[in-house]
């Protein structure tokens, strides 16, 4: 078995190796998912979704590299305008914005990145070395997620986001993660088609998307923030070191182990996706460091970066498995990626390997060729753009404020998400100026329809069976549930003592 | 020497990156209490009222029902911590004269103007809507509603808090909107928003 294993992967090399047009269009496809990445607000999903319209004419082999190299870019894109400019591309970048620009603040903005970037690229090897190695564990561990374990995973992810980002009052963050579950809820309702809090507007049926939310929340709100001060702080322009020594990261090794296990294993959840793994291993970081790093948590941590950065990227390798096996993306980005496959008549699921023998072989050689020219292309990219975004906040606000409106259009080519855009940037505003933060809203608006669904569709299961049988039969679920009140236990009742270790927030 | 009055006045003051800024939050705390209290007694009433088309299990009013609920005591929970901070009235004297500085001061009107600018320009693009085709050498080159608008706006953004010449602002504004819509258009074939 592991010779048949072994002979495709050494036939997918020696095709990938005696193709050099397809190397050309993965180092295409990285460039423009960084540059897309880097974009405030402008996210992966749309890039993927966008970009997946240019794969028609091409080959199967050649869409697949492109769309690899742009997802694996775009996801380390998203860092860059994160650190520099406090906006994150993505949901799942929000830890290493709050560690990062703290950093980019003290003019370590290049190491900052160059730690990202180097995360990163630790992150995809252990993802799809991990996938390589263990793929029947891993999906076999994934596949024991059904409805309650997903409605319960989808609840830990907003809870502890909203501990995480509120520290010492972690109210707040559940508050502000609340509110996102009720604007998550408007539109049809998924199982009987009922109008929920619609009132009457047509345009309200569709829902909202987050991603005009996430766009107004972290790209609106942060220019009415940061606009109207009299003296806006910038990023220092000296871009100093930029990837940190090897023996530093040596240090992180099982930093990066954990992250990247948690990141894979996340990923291969379907639905769950880049923002729990990114949240969770930030969250399980904080927890395992020492006492002289917890101190640094929240302003500015080189193992928190690796912490989120490796799970986010590892959740790449990750989520691509869900989707060649069973045909359910891991996230939304891996749909666009099933979309393309569809595109080139890959059925994918779990005949993928009887009827395209070696796809999935040549789509995880793919993914390792992306890698390496992430990590190329962003040691090239990252000095300009340290010098790009150490510009005056006055000038590179202003130019943001098109690309919100143009980024929130484009998911749907609805005006209406622009107005959304509108008013989640001005809500944002008000939030932050009461002291709520804002990711938690974005991640609840995200997960909100996930655990929904997947609470009532559980309900259904139970319906006759007694609260004790649900406990004993689903252990998994159990131990989640465990989890998710400890999370709100901890938050509530140990609050005093974090603060006086001097946490996140002190 | 105690220094905890010390410590704890400049915690309030801190604003740290990607979290919030602290300031005076007593009776900001208190105010947010009443406002989502209220949002989530709305919310409990909207989600009561729903049809329950087939099981109670499945009913779509159950999880926002069960949400806002949580979010009713949440809100209590803020508010009872705020009135530990301060009473009733030292809360909303401090949310009055939060309010009353934040209107006194420059940065607050600055906040408010540059939201009525923004507010201006999405209005404007989704009201305008002409485009004009110019053709060079082997395609047509686009200016739409969309360009005009946000030129002018991002612009006149620019002469406010860039503080330059109106000229510079205006060329800045023109070369940067034009490559990025070209990009957009051309290079990713996406729609922009106009001509709606």
């Amino acid at each position: 078995m592991s010779a048949v294993i072994g002979g495709q992967i050494l036939e997918q090399l020696v095709f990938i190796a005696q193709t050099p047009w397809l190397w050309m269009i993965c180092l295409l496809g990285v460039t423009l998912g960084i540059f897309w990445g880097a974009m405030p607000g402008l996210s992966t999903t749309m890039a993927m979704t966008l970009l997946v319209g240019l794969t028609v004419e091409m080959t199967q082999a050649v869409a697949i590299m492109f769309m690899l190299g742009v997802y694996t870019g775009s996801v380390f894109g998203g860092a860059i305008s994160a650190v520099l400019i406090n906006i994150p591309g993505t949901p799942d970048a929000v830890p290493t914005m709050i560690e990062g620009h703290a950093l980019a603040k003290k003019g370590e903005g290049g190491l900052a990145l160059g730690t990202a970037l180097a995360a990163s690229f630790m992150g995809n090897w252990i993802g799809i070395i991990l996938l390589i190695a263990f793929i029947p564990a891993v999906l076999f561990f994934a596949l024991q997620f059904r409805s309650w374990e997903m409605f319960l995973l989808s609840l830990w992810g907003i809870a502890i986001c909203g501990s995480m980002s509120s520290t010492d009052m972690p109210i707040k963050g559940w508050i502000s993660g609340w509110i996102g579950l009720l604007v998550a809820f408007i539109g049809l309702d998924p199982i009987h088609g009922v109008s929920r809090f619609t009132f009457g507007s047509f345009a309200l049926g569709d829902g909202i998307n987050f991603i005009p939310v996430l766009i107004g929340l972290f790209g609106l709100a942060e220019i009415l923030r940061v606009l109207p001060q009299k003296s806006p702080a910038t990023i220092p322009s000296e871009v100093g070191r930029i990837l940190p020594p090897i023996r530093t990261l040596l240090r992180y090794t099982r930093v990066s182990l954990r992250s990247g296990l948690i990141g894979t294993v996340i990923g291969a959840i379907p639905g769950a996706g880049a923002n729990i793994a990114s949240f969770f291993s930030y969250d399980v970081g904080r927890r395992r460091a020492s006492q002289k790093e917890k101190a640094k948590w929240g302003k500015g941590s080189y193992e928190a970066i690796i912490s989120a950065e490796v799970a986010n990227n590892a959740n790449v390798g990750g989520s691509m498995l869900p989707t060649l096996a069973l045909g359910i993306p891991g996230n939304a980005a891996a749909a666009a990626v099933l979309a393309a496959l569809e595109l080139k008549n890959v059925v994918v699921g779990p005949l993928i390997q009887t009827e395209n023998p070696g796809l999935i072989f040549y789509i995880y050689i793919s993914l390792i060729i992306a890698n390496f020219f992430m990590y190329g292309m962003a040691v090239l990219l990252i000095k300009p753009c340290v010098k790009l975004f150490s510009l005056p906040r006055t000038l590179l606000m202003p130019l943001i404020l098109p690309i919100c409106v143009i980024g929130s259009f484009a998911v749907n080519l609805n005006y209406f998400d622009v107005y959304v855009m509108l008013f989640s940037g001005i809500f944002g505003y008000v939030l932050h100026r009461f002291g709520f933060p804002l990711a938690p809203l974005v991640l609840a608006v995200i997960l909100g329809p996930l655990a929904d669904e997947n609470l009532r569709r559980a309900l259904l299961i139970f319906e006759d069976a007694g609260v004790l049988n649900v406990l004993w039969d689903r252990k998994l679920g159990t131990i989640l549930l465990l989890v998710v009140l400890y999370t709100f236990y901890d938050g509530i009742f140990k609050r005093n003592d974090r603060n006086s270790n001097g946490e996140i927030n002190d | 020497m105690d220094d905890r009055p010390k410590r704890k006045a400049k915690r309030n003051q801190e604003t740290l990156p990607g979290h919030y800024e602290r300031g005076p939050v007593v009776g900001k705390n208190f105010a947010s209490a009443v406002v989502i209290g209220v949002l989530a007694m709305v919310f409990m009433v909207l989600s009561l009222r729903l049809e329950v088309p087939g099981s109670i299990y499945t009913a779509p009013g159950m999880l926002p029902f069960i949400v806002s609920l949580t979010l009713f005591f949440m809100a209590v929970g803020l508010g009872i911590s705020a009135l530990r901070q301060g009473s009733i009235g030292d809360n909303l004297g401090g949310l009055a004269r939060h309010l009353k500085n934040y209107a006194v001061d420059q940065e607050g009107r600055r906040t408010v103007m540059l939201i009525g600018m923004v507010f201006l320009y999405v209005l404007l693009v989704a009201v305008l809507s002409f485009d004009f085709r110019i053709p060079v050498f082997f395609f047509d080159f686009e200016i739409t509603s969309y360009e005009v608008v946000s030129i002018l706006v991002v612009g006149m953004i620019l002469r406010i808090f860039w503080k330059k010449s109106l000229v510079r602002c205006g060329f800045v504004s023109l070369i940067m909107i034009e490559a990025l819509v070209s990009v957009f258009r051309y290079g990713f074939g996406m729609i922009m928003p106009e001509a709606f």
